[in-house]
């Protein structure tokens, strides 16, 4: 690989070319250096998902994050090291807070934090005074490593973005090796590139199971269940109303899961990993009259936006449910939230319904009479290009299938606005598979 | 070969310089500033596995840290070659520890599937001044219409990306790949040939 490069023009080069502002003959030069610098290669590709000025200044940001990073850290070489782990059990210590979990301190710990405090007090006089200020329930912030990134990303407090910013490798060493560092040992632990050691370590096989119930009692399918806090942890219950969300979190944290469907209340259930949650849900009337309600299971709770549409000669009644999925706010970059807009079909979505509408296909084998729901998310880069369709949930791989097909056929978006700014976005979309109604 | 000349610059340390500086003084601000020379890459990586502004950022200061963790273990040669690595790994990493990111992990994958060969390799027809001899015309000529089409544009025509994409009715994506898996057969028919290129 060519590590020759010099990269102080390149990077006024590889900001032009992701802005699209070469022209074609300096853009195929400048593949070429592409082509043999796959670094750079990948670097391009991620650019120009950005607004041009917006790359400009996000690396602005990122240098002087580095230099602050640098300069306070400059002191003691090893303070480093000790601090993200301190700031890593600081970040514990955040979390736990609000659940207002403190347990007992345990001897061995309580002297390792002692140490490390003395250790890195010279370089780290402002954490230190943010670690003494808390009673610290030490014990838990070992357990705790996977909760940090959602804690850093969710952060409204200054001190939070520092850790937000300097905690995120610590998670992968302490998981790693979590007895080393309870035992006192803080020394820094490689970390092998490939990856393939922490992988394991990390998938615990927790999880939170339950049945979710309409206000009659009966299960509840196709019910958007996730944890609070986590939109991107969660699925969709099953026909018989079940669903199982995998959790990385510690036994006794306590976990809040959270029910929604189109009409109904959203609930907010806590939950115990050890039992089985039951969540019965109940309508909403006043949401009623302004969302699409979808018929589930049988065949007399019809669509009500369906029924509408309902031409006899489609096979397939389908309905769309958009969400854009609006990432966090990193507190300092904006200081009220952007005014957001998600991205929408380029011929509205009055028209994208149709096109599903008229489109679908359901399988041809057996007679398929329950409501199946196809959950996809769409990358729309910040120029209105779909990215490659994935799925999140399915029912089956026809399903899957046809549900990619429809999207990748299907209309052009506007890009997601984020302040006025075009962005790049994920959406996601569920297309549900109506059986039609055999004449 | 043209020759490679070597960063020498009166003003500015090159990346082994001050990535000796922090192993040997631990001098912090050398490796910021090393790593602020490449931090447009990182962040291009990460963005482009992340799919995240924000993300993205935290990955970037993330990748910073874990190099300024582990300064006992690494010693590389080539730093930039490295990081690339760290950079990909901590990404791979972040979008496997989190639950959503199954969809983007098997977004990429899928993404990746298109080029056959995933490490790209130094090829002859990347070689600069590569006078195109008879061999790789020959193996050129026997690669699939679009594979021709497309190595053919770029490397001798000099045509952008965009503007193979234009011409075959394709997109940039696919064109990368047509190149890519052109190249990958060129290797293959010019070593069938016993064309040696000497590495470096």
């Amino acid at each position: 690989m060519s590590g020759m490069m010099k990269n102080n023009g390149k990077r006024e080069e590889l900001l032009r070319y992701a802005a699209g502002e070469m022209s074609d003959k300096e853009r195929n030069a400048f593949e070429k250096e592409l082509q043999r610098d796959q670094f750079a290669a990948d670097a391009a590709e991620g650019l120009s998902l950005l607004e041009p000025a917006d790359a400009a200044s996000d690396l602005d940001k990122l240098e002087r994050r580095i230099k602050l990073r640098t300069a306070r850290n400059n002191i003691v070489f090893y303070s480093g090291v000790a601090a993200v782990a301190l700031l890593f059990i600081i970040t514990s210590v955040i979390f736990l807070r609000p659940e207002g979990k403190v347990g007992p301190l345990s001897p061995t710990v309580a002297e390792e934090t002692t140490a490390k405090r003395g250790d890195t007090a010279a370089g780290q006089d402002k954490v230190a005074a943010t670690l003494a200020d808390t009673a610290l329930p030490v014990t838990d912030s070992v357990m705790l490593i996977t909760a940090t990134k959602p804690v850093a990303t969710e952060a409204t407090q200054e001190k939070s973005e520092y850790i937000s910013r300097t905690v995120a490798p610590d998670r992968e060493i302490t998981l790693k090796d979590t007895s080393l560092i309870a035992a006192g040992a803080v020394q820094p632990v490689m970390i092998d590139p490939s990856g393939t050691t922490l992988q394991m370590k990390i998938a615990e096989d927790e999880r939170i199971t339950g049945i979710v119930t309409d206000e009659t009692g009966k299960p509840f399918p196709f019910v958007n269940v996730y944890i609070q806090g986590q939109t991107s942890t969660g699925t969709i219950t099953g026909e018989d109303g079940r669903f199982i969300i995998p959790v990385q979190a510690r036994p006794d944290t306590v976990i809040t899961v959270v029910a929604e469907f189109i009409g109904y209340r959203q609930l907010l259930v806590q939950a115990d990993k050890a039992e089985m949650i039951s969540i019965r849900m109940e309508p909403d009337i006043k949401a009623l009259d302004e969302v699409v309600v979808v018929g589930y299971g049988e065949q007399k709770r019809k669509p009500v936006m369906a029924t509408a549409r309902s031409k006899e000669k489609n096979l397939a009644l389908s309905d769309i449910i958009l969400t854009g999925e609006v990432s966090e706010i990193i507190p300092g970059d904006t200081l009220q939230p952007p005014h957001y807009v998600p991205p929408a079909p380029v011929v509205g979505y009055r028209a994208f319904h149709e096109y599903i509408a008229e489109n679908i296909r359901l399988p041809y084998y057996g007679q398929d009479t329950i409501l199946k729901t196809v959950e996809v998310s769409l990358p729309v880069s910040h120029r209105g290009k779909k990215g490659t369709p994935g799925i999140v949930s399915s029912p089956g791989e026809w399903y899957s299938e046809e549900a990619k097909r429809l999207l990748i056929e299907g209309p052009e978006w506007q890009p997601a606005q984020r302040s006025g700014k075009a962005v790049i976005d994920t959406l996601r979309i569920r297309i549900r598979f109506v059986p039609a109604r055999i004449p | 070969m043209p020759l490679r000349i070597l960063r020498k610059n009166n003003r500015e340390l090159s990346d082994g310089e001050l990535l000796a500086r922090f192993h040997d003084k631990g001098d912090l601000k050398s490796l910021g500033e090393l790593y602020s020379r490449h931090m447009h890459l990182v962040y291009g990586v990460c963005l482009r596995y992340l799919r995240n502004r924000e993300e993205s950022r935290d990955a970037v200061m993330g990748i910073f840290e874990k190099i300024a963790s582990e300064p006992e273990r690494h010693r590389p040669d080539n730093f930039r070659a490295w990081l690339y690595v760290v950079a990909k790994n901590f990404c791979l990493m972040a979008i496997r520890s989190e639950a959503s990111g199954k969809a983007k992990h098997e977004e990429w994958a899928a993404e990746q599937e298109l080029f056959v060969e995933s490490e790209p390799f130094l090829h002859p027809v990347d070689r600069e001044g590569s006078d195109a001899d008879r061999a790789l015309r020959e193996c050129i000529e026997k690669l699939s219409l679009l594979q021709r089409e497309s190595v053919e544009l770029f490397y001798f025509e000099n045509k952008c990306y965009r503007e193979i994409a234009e011409k075959l009715g394709s997109d940039e994506k696919k064109v990368k790949s047509l190149l890519q898996n052109g190249k990958r057969n060129l290797k293959i028919c010019m070593e069938g040939k016993n064309v040696r290129y000497d590495e470096e």
